[in-house]
């Protein structure tokens, strides 16, 4: 996921996205939320360190998955940030789990991303700090509002920002995973950090 | 000889803490025990086949673990609400006491169980029955030293809650104590006398399984199949265990039974063993077992007998299905001043074939005896099948 802010001082080419291998951007929102720092019409961000993206589903009799990747795709527009991860990259230890991961439930050859899509507006950029915010998030096809959690703090010459979300995945369509006789609850805690340097 | 032999000998169900490294950190999903061991569920089966196993090449990908994981490899399809399993385990034994003791060499068939479970809505039960030629005397369901009928377990219960976290069943179980580990004969779990081999006991059992936490707690009416009935124990035993992320886990153990005569001592008998474990995988082959107990014996009429044991064994799985296997353990019963008794313990384990595994074990202990000490070294092999 990426959260980009664009403000009227922060000019990124239209559309563009910055492709991060092994490394979860939010170059744009991590900026945004840094309080005192002023972005300039031609400020830059890049993205620095490690990132993670992690998701954990839970079922019945402690039955817990936990899912990883590190790659992200960031981009942004003139008044919103968007996090892309690439959901064919996710892995939760067992290959034939991502099998059916990929293939029956997120149908990662049909949609590929899930894409949260945030206005600067609601997270009060540029300012640093902690917070709960909604955004748009597009998941197999579908769009739905969501809350997140986020924090971002100064780090070097750049921002480590953290965020947290719930999604329901049937509410987008995903059909409850099930194997054997084990079924995992709808709702998926998604956990993302990144780290970002400005230029 | 003969019980060493014994000790060294009997069935070692199914018990692997060590899937920590695959983020499993509770056991009710693949066992129908909440606490782990024994009877696989559909869905534990499958991970045999998944993760347990050699994996030969490629898998097709139209793959179904779950058909040749399944009983009988699949060749007969159960209803989701039974399971059935049966077990096989053989043993070459080799056991080298101290000089001038000759050594002992045998076959064994140490384990010929079939055992069942009922899965209807939130109802549960499991009841396992077996041959043995020798061993396993708590588990006896018929008389005599030889050729026996054995029951480890059978209970029922139902689960409750949202999610199916709270399990509530009576009738004779594995106690929840420590490790649960399959090397039966380990100090660990002789001396605290939890071992699944035939430890189990009757009682009323509570669990509590969900996200980071398990945690069982069992009321003892005593071993039922054990005669007279002032041998039974009656008490409790429970554990905690807390899991940090997907690869640690630490758990703390308690046990106290009362006997109205304790076989050793012929008298009134309480016990007691508490302890602490720990499961971590630093990184995935590698997982890290430990476990420290302390123990007492507090006989009637006498003096206080207090002790400790632990172990720390490392499984290292450097190809899946093929695992080293190292361990150590210490034992002082009682704190006496002739010594501690330790152990060391080397060992491989393939699981090579579908239902299939073997396992080669190495063990030297060196115990005292009166003022001196003695080593006992024992080589095991062993091949297990199930259906």
């Amino acid at each position: 996921m990426i959260l980009t802010t664009a403000d009227e001082g922060l000019a990124v080419t239209p559309h563009g996205e910055l492709v991060m291998n092994r490394s979860l951007y939010v170059g744009l929102v991590a900026s945004a939320l840094t309080a005192g720092v002023a972005f300039t019409a031609h400020a830059k961000l890049s993205a620095t360190g490690t990132s993670s993206v992690e998701f954990k589903a839970t079922g019945p009799a402690g039955l817990s998955i936990v899912g990883k990747s590190s790659e992200v795709r960031a981009s942004d527009t003139a008044d919103s940030v968007t996090i892309v991860v690439p959901l064919a990259k996710l892995d939760t230890g067992i290959g034939l789990r991502n099998d059916h991961m990929r293939d029956k439930y997120l149908e990662t050859s049909k949609y590929p991303n899930a894409e949260l899509t945030v206005a600067k507006s609601a997270i009060g950029y540029p300012a640093v700090g902690a917070g709960e915010a909604t955004g748009q998030l597009k998941l197999h096809g579908q769009t739905k509002p969501v809350k997140f959690k986020y924090e971002a703090k100064k780090s070097g010459t750049g921002h480590a920002v953290s965020g947290t979300v719930r999604v329901n995945m049937t509410e987008f369509g995903i059909e409850k995973p099930s194997y054997m006789g084990l079924s995992v609850k709808p709702d998926v805690d998604v956990a993302v950090t990144f780290n970002t340097a400005d230029q | 000889m003969l019980p060493l032999v014994v000790l060294l000998v009997g069935e070692r169900a199914w018990a692997y803490p060590w899937m920590i490294r695959h983020d499993y950190t509770s056991c009710a999903t693949c066992h129908i025990d909440p606490s782990g061991a024994g009877l696989m569920t559909m869905y534990g089966r499958a991970q045999s086949e998944i993760l347990l196993r050699t994996r030969y090449g490629t898998p097709p990908a139209d793959e179904d673990p779950s058909k040749l994981g399944g009983f009988m490899f699949g060749a007969v399809p159960l209803p989701e609400e039974l399971l059935l399993q049966a077990d096989a385990r053989s043993l070459f034994l080799h056991v080298q006491p101290p000089s001038p003791a000759p050594s002992v060499n045998r076959y064994i068939l140490m384990q010929a169980d079939v055992a069942a479970g009922l899965m209807i809505d939130r109802f549960r039960a499991s009841v396992s029955l077996g041959y043995v030629h020798e061993g396993a005397l708590g588990a006896s369901v018929t008389h005599g030293e030889f050729n026996r009928l054995v029951s480890r377990q059978h209970w029922a219960g139902v689960v409750l809650g949202e999610s199916e976290q709270f399990t509530l069943r009576a009738g004779r179980m594995n106690l929840p104590y420590g490790l649960r580990i399959i090397e039966h004969t380990m100090w660990t779990r002789s001396t605290t006398l939890t071992d699944i081999n035939a430890a189990q006991q009757h009682g009323v059992a509570f669990a509590y399984v969900e996200e980071a936490w398990r945690m069982e707690a069992m009321a003892i009416i005593g071993n039922l199949q054990l005669s007279p009935p002032e041998l039974r124990e009656r008490g409790y035993s429970a554990y905690v265990e807390r899991a940090f992320g997907q690869s640690l886990a630490l758990g703390v153990s308690s046990l106290v039974t009362f006997t109205e005569r304790d076989l050793a001592a012929g008298a009134p008998m309480f016990r007691h063993a508490h302890g602490l474990f720990a499961r971590y995988a630093p990184v995935k082959p590698v997982v890290l077992m430990a476990e420290g107990d302390f123990v007492l014996r507090s006989p009637k009429d006498a003096s206080l007998e207090p002790g400790a044991t632990g172990m720390l064994q490392v499984d290292v799985e450097p190809i899946q299905g093929v695992h080293v296997i190292g361990a150590g353990e210490l034992l002082n019963a009682n704190f006496s001043e002739s010594g501690t008794s330790f152990g060391a313990w080397a060992g491989a384990q393939w699981f090579f074939a579908p239902h299939a595994d073997l396992r080669f074990d190495f063990n030297y202990r060196n115990v005292p005896v009166g003022e001196a000490r003695a080593g006992v070294t024992s080589i095991l092999g062993q091949i297990h099948v199930f259906l």
